[in-house]
């Protein structure tokens, strides 16, 4: 088998009402007189993991050498499995805004907790008693009233007519039980975020609230995900079979994202069109709705080269959530283990 | 690690408080893993049942156990969407163990994941790659009103300090 046979079967084909060579085909017995069995030190060699981008909020890396299932394992992983803390049960001790207790109670649990959710124990049960080794507490008791002095007939902004109008996320007190003052010394439990409006105010209304914040994760709620987003896209790849026209040159340039194609001269002096980074492109195929270019341009996408992005939402460093996915999944395979050891235990002394 | 802190094994970390879970399950505990009926008395092929599970740990086991030259045919379901289980059917040349092969294709799966682990932290260590500030997006959006001659909030009060 040529090298560049190989290669073509990293390409997942994109045509212009179809895509061809979706899904990976290195099985064993699949082709004849290749090796493809799980091979580690194979895929040691050929594993390549490299971070490209990385901002307190968010982290965008690439993993090439994977099969789409492990890449899809820890996006899933990352969105739903790995655990954070957020409200998840309140007592309104008073509550005379006009939103329903209800509704308040919704948007305080939706509030994003900084606390690391790997200093909390899960519940054991949800008859348990709240303990500090997992729930932390928080109250929130706002009272609006009017600012003496100031005249509603002349000053009409609300933030200049009265005390605590708005509710904010800010507002929120953590309330310390046991061990816990010690615990997060330092590290207060906090909302991520100070400034999410809850509910706004008039004169004589207020509200107080007792939340209790335990760990979940992002399958029992959304608001136990992590991540705002986590995401990956294929790597596209362009390949020219042939000389673009001068006079079509620019027509095909604009036919993809800026960034992604260039014109640029050649040895002979020429303007040849080159593609400078199909990172860039979004795949839209526009080049494809074009007869002159049909024969001259192939679109695909390299099937085992994964674009991450992963955007936290505050509770975890973003590039910490590969690493907790990870764990997670590990800790799912140990339990399949610990099952299946139990269930041929079980069977010999049966037998 | 998280296996400690999760309840207990059989009902697994997912048994919060007001899931879908529980109201399936109520009261009943589960294994984790067991073989349906009609399995080959050498377990030459068998269907497991994995309690707790999804497409998440299924589609990886099930490539990996497809990467076994011994496995004639791997697949697996998640028969009903409320019930939070899987099938993976496990079918085997030669009369080889697919209980064997599961526990092959588990151990091959935490290598690979032990791999990836490594060499993300690697490329994460090496700080071979842009580091930046988010994009201020609040600033963002009052440069564009002030631009466009709109009143942006807290204009004013900061004028008030500064005079």
């Amino acid at each position: 088998m040529s090298q560049s046979n190989i290669e073509a079967r990293r390409h997942v084909q994109v045509l212009p009402e179809r895509v061809g060579n979706v899904a990976g085909s290195e099985f064993p017995g699949h082709y004849p007189g290749e090796d493809h069995s799980w091979n580690l030190e194979k895929f040691k060699k050929n594993l390549v993991t490299s971070v490209q981008r990385l901002t307190p909020s968010t982290v965008e890396f690439d993993l090439v050498g994977v099969d789409a299932s492990i890449a899809n394992a820890l996006r899933r992983v990352m969105i739903a499995e790995v655990p954070t803390i957020a409200i998840e049960e309140i007592y309104v001790w008073n509550n005379t805004s006009i939103m329903q207790d209800e509704v308040l109670c919704h948007r305080v649990g939706l509030v994003p907790l900084k606390v690391d959710p790997r200093s909390l124990k899960y519940r054991p049960s949800s008859h348990a008693q709240p303990h500090e080794t997992d729930t932390i507490v928080f109250d929130l008791q706002v009272r609006c009233d009017k600012i003496p002095g100031v005249d509603p007939k002349v000053e009409k902004d609300p933030k200049k007519l009265y005390y605590d109008s708005n509710v904010f996320t800010g507002m929120m007190k953590w309330q310390p039980s046991g061990d816990q003052g010690k615990k997060y010394k330092g590290k207060a439990p906090k909302p991520v975020d100070e400034d999410i409006l809850l509910v706004k105010l008039r004169p004589g209304q207020q509200v107080d609230l007792h939340c209790f914040a335990r760990k979940g994760v992002g399958a029992d709620h959304a608001k136990f995900s992590p991540v705002a987003t986590a995401s990956y896209r294929i790597l596209p790849q362009i390949t020219l079979r042939g000389p673009i026209p001068l006079e079509h040159q620019e027509k095909f340039q604009k036919c993809f994202p800026p960034g992604v194609i260039e014109l640029k001269k050649d040895e002979q002096g020429e303007q040849q069109v080159v593609v400078a980074n199909a990172r860039k492109d979004t795949v839209s195929r526009e080049v494809l709705r074009h007869p002159e270019f049909q024969d001259l341009v192939q679109l695909s996408r390299i099937r085992d080269h994964f674009i991450f992005s992963v955007e936290s939402v505050g509770q975890y460093q973003p590039e910490e959530l590969v690493p907790e996915a990870i764990k997670i999944l590990l800790s799912k395979i140990t339990a399949v283990e610990e099952g299946l050891d139990k269930l041929f235990s079980a069977d010999a002394q049966v037998a | 690690m998280a296996e400690e802190e999760a309840p207990t094994q059989s009902t697994s970390r997912l048994d919060n408080p007001g899931t879908l879970l529980q109201s399936v399950s109520t009261s009943l505990t589960h294994e984790k893993i067991t073989i349906l009926p009609g399995y080959e008395p050498d377990y030459s092929a068998c269907t497991f049942c994995l309690w707790q599970e999804d497409h998440t740990l299924g589609n990886a086991l099930r490539w990996i156990i497809m990467k076994d030259p011994d496995v004639e045919f791997c697949g697996y379901t998640a028969p009903h969407p409320s019930e939070p289980k899987i099938h993976i059917r496990i079918q085997m040349y030669d009369n080889h163990s697919a209980v064997d092969c599961l526990r092959k294709g588990l151990s091959n799966l935490r290598d690979l994941l032990t791999t990836v682990d490594a060499s993300y932290k690697s490329s994460l260590d090496s700080g071979n790659y842009i580091k930046e500030n988010d994009v201020d997006v609040r600033a963002v959006v009052d440069n564009t009103l002030r631009e466009r001659g709109f009143a942006v909030e807290g204009d004013d009060e900061r004028m008030d300090t500064t005079s």
